[in-house]
């Protein structure tokens, strides 16, 4: 793959690029959330709890990082505006843990190292995947896959069960690793085969019959050590975006019905096997028949809910800390309580531009890998949010996915800023 | 503080609108986009919008999730600051009374008096009695109509607090007050209630607990004090219910004479005889029991012969005593509160259905034994019955803002005439110790024999010649002869009751 030429444009950002003052403004309301969750405590505790401000002080240097690369790299187009969208959810996040008290204790260590390890990893995706580079990443696509299948073997001998989770020793999560390797993976897989998943008989997408089988195969290794690893909520994620790239490579609807009714289907076969999964589909239809037992996290978070209202609490002057561990799974809660409905529309729109700009900046890819790898990672993201918001709110059971940028998590938030710093190299790599 | 709010809100708003007007304009040159992918992200998003607007604006729709916020959600915003419960003059029987770590905590200051029929209101526990029943007066939630939604929406406009509202019962708290201390150390219950318009002014259940700590009654099985017993304890009436017999035989114009030896009477050939107590006095003291001979509906009644009622359920027809225990509701649950959060109802008493050929069952059900038990609220009901001239009203424990109609049970004549056996009971009869002359009480004892134990003792009785006609009705378990174990309670009720002017004797002297 060649370097390609910046272009006969000059200009420094993208070609919708964001205004410096729009980067400000992202930074201001982070910090302006920390300073009011600051005064609020100082009405308590007459004292500065300096070594909690060390997450928004490498949230501050990253964005101050990641500006100056899209400021006066000479030769990068890349859209920005996609990483400011992902920096203003990130800090939004950041707020809020900091406001449940997540840096305070021991835990919050991973986050705080998060943080600056998550943006270097974003700038570097960035500046090393820009200029149609990322297109060198369709050939380790198998060894993603072996990685991939790798991490899930460790996982299954060494990992410890936590909250339903599985970790290794130090609290990582390598499943979040996993959903970055298998979209490279699957970009390459399918897009060196676009003709044979394009082909249709009577409107249902049949690619030949060998490369269906030999891709099932492959699939289904990491599939059923997932199984086994009893994380339905990643094999509904992944399968989610597999059914999406599908769709996009073949741009066949059809890859879309199929999908929905094999998600249906394999859930019903899942809900018959699997009494964990039916506990959480029983506490879905009917949180109250249990209300103090399964149904309490989601009706406290849905009463955090209630409480937060039109307005919110306000930030910090809420009680979401009655939700049981609010600040991973269920910190959209927390958001919905002490900001209220409005601010949860905002937060939506956000996640709703990111995956509209992530889909545009696929499309606009060159070649079948760019477009199928810009797809999946916004898939990734997009679909992560959904479930979990989804499951938040009570429109779908709970999966366990956390909330992409704002939940707590460190291994989470670096996989999140690695794929927008991915999906940005590819637009720097766009035909224009 | 305020000020820095509303700029970090301002600051939040701008730079989110910001960041999402403009962001969808991306391409330059026209390249085929995914536009269903768009629409499906689009659509997804607001599906979940839509729910989550159901929960955070509409969450008040749904009375399942306000019920779980009112017993388990601790903010201090949303929750509702809960009426009080007041009896019929106004004392507080139950307030909400918010400690720090504990915003619901609730005050009882009748404690264990009034423990049963005003319920409890524990984080831990849930609600039960009128606490429950009526909660949806107590915390203002539920409803459907446009107003109380308007309503339920403008607190959450104003992040107001919600206030409930005060639910006034029909109970006197210093006659419920004497009614426990009068039934300390015993079991049992008592129903204080007006015949005019089945306003229940006193129900009481013993053993009590106390409502601020529900938890230590829950395990106690041996005396089941959570057991609401006035509503919820199924006894055999004993006697007590020769009051409907007798009913029932003046309005079927019977009054027969029978043959009442001490031998006793036996229904069918192969049935034990049933006989009068006094048999059984006599046998203890060594003596034989010859029998009242002869004798009338009268003198039945007013020595509760069990020989002569039992050969009085023979005469009475089978479908007639079928439907007058069914106007007397006695297979059916009686409520005496409903809302849309609970009701607070007696159990369904059980009186089995009799068919002309089944004798043994006819005789033993006409003195109140047999496959029958009732609670004593449906004593106190049927008693009420003759109370009021023959009709019948439900209890009431809210006055509602029109009184239900009452039901003709028996005719004003017939009832006279049964009040007229009750008075000659207590003037000469079995319930001579309950005579209060001015008062002119009417009542009948009963000693029911339940297995496993002694004797219930059964009094119930009112007031025939005060104003208004209040009826009292005491059940104490295991409590032996009814004259001796539950009369002087009743007594000692219908004095209080006249001492505080719940009742008046009309142009008389006073107390």
């Amino acid at each position: 793959m060649s370097r390609r030429a910046s272009g006969k444009s000059k200009r420094r950002t993208g070609d919708s690029g964001t205004p410096d003052a729009l980067w400000l403004l992202t930074w201001l309301t982070v910090a302006l959330a920390h300073l009011v969750l600051l005064a609020t405590r100082l009405a308590n505790a007459p004292s500065i709890p300096w070594r909690q401000f060390q997450a928004f002080g490498c949230y501050t240097l990253g964005m101050l990082a990641t500006w100056m690369v899209f400021r006066f790299h000479k030769k990068m187009r890349a859209d920005s505006r996609i990483v400011v969208l992902a920096y203003f959810l990130m800090g939004i996040g950041l707020a809020i843990q900091f406001r449940m008290g997540v840096f305070a204790g021991s835990g919050g260590r991973g986050v705080v190292l998060a943080v600056p390890l998550g943006m270097a990893a974003l700038i570097a995706a960035l500046l090393l995947a820009s200029a149609g580079r990322y297109r060198r990443l369709v050939a380790v696509g198998w060894v993603c896959y072996g990685v991939a299948v790798a991490l899930l073997l460790v996982m299954l001998v060494f990992g410890r069960r936590y909250r339903g989770g599985i970790y290794l020793p130090g609290n990582l999560n390598p499943s979040e690793l996993i959903k970055p390797l298998l979209v490279i993976f699957l970009a390459a897989f399918l897009g060196g085969r676009r003709a044979d998943f394009s082909e249709t008989q009577i409107g249902i997408p049949m690619p030949p019959a060998r490369t269906l089988l030999r891709f099932a195969l492959l699939w289904a290794v990491p599939m059923g050590l997932i199984i086994l690893l009893r994380d339905l909520g990643l094999l509904l994620l992944l399968n989610t975006v597999l059914v999406i790239m599908l769709y996009a490579v073949s741009r066949k609807p059809g890859y879309l019905v199929v999908g929905s009714l094999g998600v249906l289907l394999s859930g019903l076969a899942v809900g018959a096997v699997s009494a964990h999964a039916r506990a959480r589909f029983d506490v879905w239809l009917n949180p109250f028949a249990d209300p103090t037992g399964k149904g309490w996290q989601i009706l406290q978070g849905l009463s955090a809910m209630y409480a937060g209202g039109l307005w919110g609490a306000g930030i910090g002057a809420g009680a979401p800390q009655s939700v049981p561990i609010v600040s991973s799974d269920f910190i959209y809660a927390a958001l919905a309580e002490e900001l209220g409905i409005i601010a949860c529309v905002l937060l939506v729109l956000i996640f709703v531009m990111l995956a509209l700009r992530g889909w545009t900046i696929a499309a606009q890819a060159r070649g079948p890998f760019g477009l199928l790898l810009g797809v999946g990672l916004t898939a990734m993201i997009t679909v992560q949010a959904l479930l979990n918001v989804g499951g938040v709110v009570k429109a779908i059971p709970m999966t366990g996915i956390p909330l992409p940028f704002v939940s707590q998590g460190g291994s989470s938030l670096v996989a999140a800023l690695v794929m927008v710093g991915l999906l940005a190299a590819i637009s720097d790599g766009r035909r224009g | 503080m305020l000020v820095l709010r509303i700029a970090f809100f301002g600051v939040f708003v701008s730079a989110a609108v910001w960041l999402v007007s403009g962001s969808h304009r991306i391409t330059t040159r026209k390249v085929q986009g995914f536009p269903l992918l768009v629409m499906l992200t689009i659509l997804a998003w607001g599906g979940i919008l839509v729910v989550q607007f159901n929960w955070q604006l509409l969450g008040a729709r749904n009375i399942d999730f306000m019920r779980f916020m009112r017993i388990h959600n601790s903010r201090p915003s949303s929750l509702v600051r809960r009426g009080s419960i007041l009896d019929c003059n106004g004392t507080v029987l139950a307030r909400d009374d918010p400690q720090p770590g504990n915003p619901w905590n609730r005050r009882y200051p009748m404690g264990m008096a009034a423990a049963h029929v005003v319920g409890y209101f524990d984080a831990q526990f849930g609600m039960t009695g009128m606490e429950r029943a009526g909660d949806e007066v107590l915390s203002g939630i539920g409803g459907t109509t446009r107003e109380e939604l308007a309503r339920i929406g403008r607190n959450l406009m104003s992040a107001n607090q919600a206030e409930g509202g005060d639910l006034l019962l029909t109970i006197d708290a210093r006659l419920q007050r004497k009614a426990y201390d009068l039934m300390q150390g015993r079991k049992g219950a008592v129903v204080v209630m007006r015949a005019d318009d089945g306003t229940v002014k006193v129900l009481l259940s013993m053993p009590a607990f106390d409502p601020c700590r529900p938890g230590e009654a829950q395990y106690d099985t041996a005396n089941a004090p959570l057991l609401n017993r006035p509503l919820q304890g199924l006894y055999p009436p004993g006697s007590t219910f020769k009051i409907v017999m007798a009913s029932l035989a003046v309005s079927q114009r019977l009054a027969p004479v029978f043959d009442c030896p001490g031998g006793g009477f036996r229904a069918a050939r192969d049935a034990r005889p049933i006989r009068d107590s006094e048999y059984y006095i006599r046998q203890r003291e060594g003596r034989t029991w010859r029998g009242f001979g002869r004798i009338g509906l009268r003198s039945g009644f007013v020595h509760s012969s069990n020989v002569y009622f039992a050969q009085l359920g023979l005469a009475c027809p089978a479908d007639a005593f079928n439907e007058i225990v069914r106007q007397l509701h006695l297979n059916e649950r009686v409520t005496l509160y409903e809302s849309a959060t609970g009701r607070m109802a007696t159990s369904a008493a059980t009186v089995p259905v009799v068919t002309t050929a089944d004798r043994k069952t006819r005789a033993q059900l006409a003195i109140g034994q047999g496959r029958m038990v009732v609670t004593p609220l449906h004593v106190a009901l049927w008693t009420s019955m003759v109370a009021g001239g023959g009709v019948l009203h439900p209890p009431l424990l809210v006055r509602p803002e029109t009184l239900p109609p009452g039901e003709r049970i028996i005719t004003r004549a017939a009832a006279a005439n049964v009040r007229g056996l009750m008075r000659e009971a207590v003037q000469h009869g079995t319930g001579r110790a309950a005579d209060i002359p001015q008062l002119a009480v009417c009542g009948k004892t009963g000693t029911a024999q339940a297995p496993g134990g002694a004797d219930h003792a059964w009094f119930t009785c009112f007031a025939s010649g005060a104003e208004p006609p209040l009826v009292v009705t005491v059940l104490v378990e295991r409590g032996g002869y009814g004259a001796r174990g539950a009369l002087p309670i009743a007594r000692a009720l219908l004095e209080e009751a006249l001492r505080l002017g719940i009742i008046r004797v009309p142009g008389g002297a006073g107390p």
